[in-house]
């Protein structure tokens, strides 16, 4: 008998309870906080275009031309040779107007020894004061050339207001894996935008810099350079009669040396002059830039140069905060 | 056969033309619709005073807000023309001013009294007890800016001139006096400033078709040019911008006798 023949046994029919419905824990949804992303896409723009549109670039620029052109003129041994120049020509009026006297020289006799005679006390003066000024700014010219890399910080504003606009952009419409890095990537900027005024040593030196312009205010015009050109001329005129016609009256004792230390001396006079003077008329427009700069913020009471570093440290802090609260989060479930 | 023959010929006779224009525009570098480039030496002669009469080249130093006709004058107490307004002047080792190259500048340019040792165009002459001299440079030394090399071309015995890089040196001081005048390169610049003008420039004038900036302003030296003894004059004005002189103005004059050479190799 075939296995195939064997009578199979029907199948029993299973009575099962219908099985329960499969249930998943439901997520609690996502929240995009949008109004601190938007905010901080703000502060973004702000910080990329406001350099830009503001001139901070060209008029930072200028501060660090006009500081590092006044350098020379800013050692301790080139402010002493000055004072020595002023007190050689100082010297020499007083020499002069003694052989004057001694010798009878007539007025009119060397006219460019009777302008700088005339004169002489006026120039004195104004070249002392020119000096006594750039003597008194110096320790805070010494501080506002401190500041590391002067120059570069509007492209630090604009890098951090780039990394601004991203981390905002991501936060609004990106996943949420990428926008727990973008929020890590601007606390990182704005730690490093808060933290770079004291680093750098900005605070201390944009105040010294804002009271170097006010020193500088008073020497840095086209009519302080004319005047001293005016002077100038007079000098010129003076030691190049003293070198030639004056020779011929007879000097003797101390004013013959006198005379002999201006005219020997000379070349180095006006060369310490002429560099003074050409640094000055050369800078009065980068001057008036970081002035511009200074008075930036002046309707809102505050000097731009002192108010800047804590412009950085603010936006920093801001953008952190900012980023911070825009993280995406699960809201409580009720 | 005869096609290609044709074809050979017209190759030929077009390469023969493109050859002829080339030669042409070779010979004519120097000569122009009657403009002729004087390229060589301007030997100087000396600056000279006899009674008020000054011959030769000299220079004057005009106050700022002057005339150039009356004055006032820096009154240069080592010069004895016309009571020290006019500072005589002497042809230097070179014998004058070479056009087609430059003469520039030595290192060190001063010594340490601040007197120009500059002495291939003019001799260093005294000028308020210091020397001053005169050299022309690829980049002009006050400016900052690339200038031409001095360029003087004659039209019927008329000279117009570009004398853009001639700078007086002085007392540790650099001043462009040259005509036209060479558009200042010295304003303070953030970092990539300038790479990125330059890229921008490119740009513009490869794409934009924008003129390319110029480099100089104002007008050049004028003078006179006798083309059968070789005699000349130039003359110009040169108006200080910048430095401790500021706002005011050499008066240059030069003369002397022109002779033909070769053009100065490049960066000479």
């Amino acid at each position: 008998m075939l296995a195939s023949e064997v009578p199979s046994e029907p199948l029993v029919v299973l009575d099962l309870p219908p099985a329960p419905p499969v249930t998943r824990a439901v997520a609690a949804p996502v929240g995009r906080p949008k109004a601190p992303a938007v905010a901080l896409l703000a502060l973004g723009a702000v910080l990329v275009v406001g350099p830009i549109v503001g001139g901070l670039f060209s008029k930072v620029a200028s501060g660090k031309q006009m500081i590092d052109r006044f350098a020379p003129h800013m050692e301790a041994d080139a402010l002493a040779r000055y004072r020595t120049d002023l007190a050689t020509m100082r010297q020499a009026v007083g020499a002069v107007d003694t052989i004057y006297e001694q010798q009878s020289v007539a007025a009119g006799r060397f006219p460019g020894l009777d302008a700088y005679r005339a004169q002489a006390g006026a120039i004195d003066r104004r070249a002392s004061t020119l000096l006594d000024r750039v003597s008194r700014a110096e320790p805070d010219y010494r501080r506002t050339a401190a500041i590391g890399g002067l120059d570069r910080i509007p492209f630090l504003v604009v890098l951090y207001g780039m990394a601004a606009i991203y981390g905002a952009c991501v936060l609004l419409f990106g996943g949420r894996r990428r926008a727990r890095s973008a929020v890590a990537l601007v606390v990182l900027a704005s730690v490093a935008l808060a933290v770079y005024p004291f680093v750098s040593d900005l605070n201390r030196g944009t105040r010294a810099g804002q009271r170097m312009l006010h020193s500088f205010a008073s020497f840095m015009t086209h009519g302080e350079v004319r005047q001293l050109q005016d002077d100038f001329v007079v000098l010129v005129t003076a030691v190049g009669e003293l070198d030639t016609g004056f020779r011929a009256v007879p000097q003797t004792g101390p004013p013959a040396d006198d005379v002999a230390a201006v005219v020997d001396g000379w070349p180095r006079i006006s060369s310490d002059l002429a560099s003074l003077v050409g640094t000055i008329n050369d800078n009065i427009g980068n001057f008036n830039a970081l002035g511009d700069l200074d008075t930036l913020t002046r309707s809102v009471g505050v000097s731009g140069l002192q108010g800047f570093p804590w412009l950085l440290v603010g936006a920093g802090v801001l953008g952190a905060a900012l980023s911070v609260a825009a993280l995406p989060r699960r809201r409580k479930e009720t | 056969m005869r096609r290609a023959a044709l074809a050979i010929a017209a190759v030929l006779a077009a390469c023969a033309a493109v050859g002829c224009s080339s030669a042409k525009k070779t010979s004519d570098a120097a000569t122009t619709g009657g403009r002729h480039e004087l390229i060589g030496l301007f030997r100087l002669t000396p600056g000279a005073v006899s009674g008020t009469k000054i011959t030769g080249s000299w220079f004057r130093m005009l106050q700022p807000g002057g005339n150039a006709t009356t004055g006032p004058y820096m009154i240069n107490a080592d010069s004895p023309a016309d009571g020290g307004q006019a500072t005589l002047l002497q042809p230097g080792a070179s014998g004058g001013l070479r056009t087609g190259g430059y003469q520039s500048q030595p290192t060190p340019a001063f010594d340490g009294g601040g007197n120009s040792l500059a002495g291939a165009i003019t001799a260093p002459t005294k000028f308020f007890g210091v020397k001053f001299s005169v050299s022309t440079n690829e980049t002009d030394l006050q400016t900052k800016s690339k200038v031409a090399p001095p360029t003087v071309v004659d039209n019927k015995g008329k000279l117009t001139a570009d004398l853009s890089s001639w700078a007086a040196s002085w007392n540790n001081q650099n001043f462009n006096q040259g005509a036209p005048k060479p558009v200042s390169n010295t304003q303070a610049q953030a970092p990539g400033q300038e790479q990125a003008e330059r890229a921008w420039d490119w740009v513009s004038q490869k794409w934009l078709e924008a003129a390319p900036k110029s480099t100089v302003r104002g007008g050049g030296a004028t003078g006179t040019y006798d083309a059968k003894t070789g005699t000349f004059t130039l003359e110009w004005t040169s108006h200080i911008d910048g430095g401790p002189f500021n706002g005011f103005t050499g008066l240059w004059h030069l003369e002397g006798t022109f002779e033909a050479s070769g053009r100065a190799p490049a960066g000479a």
